[in-house]
């Protein structure tokens, strides 16, 4: 039966994610851990029903097809906490800006 | 002398950084605001499609064993109905690329999901890797929907 290295594709996957997101990967990593480690193993369950004829080829391939998209939409939601994380970052400083001008001017500015 | 050149020089830069914080609307963003319509849209889509797949599960398991493509093709146009409602709904805000492109995946993947049950599941077995599939990309979704939401509480 056809076999796939689950650690393997976890760690290339977790790889390219950290890539893509480096300097916000401690915010995420958590989060990214879980999921590939998932979406490795249904990997693998489909390679395995394939093999075992419990699916047809075109309904392995559709899997896997909708087992790409599950990966493009998890890597988007880990974007988008890395830019929230970066928006958050930038909102804070002002806000610290804002309140030192308030503060010097002796009344609400900005 | 050199305390009065200070102080107007000061005033004149803490002037200068609230110009630009108001021109700035004093918060920045990167990302699209959280829409309501939208996270509760995704939530009735994954409502539905949990549904979908208990039912699924339920009839494979029966007696006949069957579960016809026929039977399911209500669940199928109302997802259809949901992510066009989404897809101009996500459209429609400025900084929305992630969740459009997110919409637009979730759209394929009923398109691929709908195809599979036409060639017919031969057992519940079959249907785990479209249900893990799903199971996290909604839930990948509805984490991004709640820092959305908890980004916008946060301003």
């Amino acid at each position: 039966m056809a076999t796939i290295d689950v650690p393997e594709v976890f760690q290339k996957m977790l790889t390219a994610a950290k890539g893509a997101v480096e300097a916000n990967w401690d915010d995420v990593k958590p989060y990214a851990e879980q999921e590939f480690k998932n979406l490795s193993e249904n990997l693998q369950l489909i390679i395995r029903l394939r093999a075992e004829n419990k699916i047809t080829e075109e309904q392995a391939r559709l899997y896997l097809d909708i087992h790409k998209s599950t990966v493009k939409i998890v890597l988007l939601t880990i974007e988008g906490l890395g830019i929230l994380t970066v928006e958050e970052a930038i909102n804070a400083a002002l806000r610290v800006v804002k309140d030192t001008v308030n503060t010097a001017i002796g009344f609400v500015l900005i | 002398m050199n305390l009065l050149h200070k102080i107007p020089l000061k005033i004149s830069v803490l002037f200068l950084i609230a110009s630009l914080l108001c021109s700035s609307c004093i918060t920045v963003k990167l990302i699209s605001n959280y829409d309501e319509i939208t996270d509760q849209t995704l939530h009735e889509l994954q409502e539905s499609t949990a549904t979908y797949f208990v039912q699924l599960e339920r009839d494979l398991t029966d007696e006949d064993g069957i579960a016809q493509y026929e039977d399911y093709t209500v669940f199928f146009d109302r997802a259809k109905i949901h992510l066009n409602t989404l897809k101009i709904r996500t459209r429609a805000f400025e900084k929305n690329r992630i969740v459009v492109n997110q919409v637009d995946e979730l759209a394929t993947m009923f398109d691929n999901l709908e195809k599979a049950h036409q060639i017919g599941f031969q057992s519940a077995e079959a249907i785990a890797p479209p249900l893990n599939s799903f199971n996290t990309a909604f839930t990948a979704i509805a984490k991004l929907q709640i820092a959305l939401k908890r980004g916008n509480t946060n301003q």
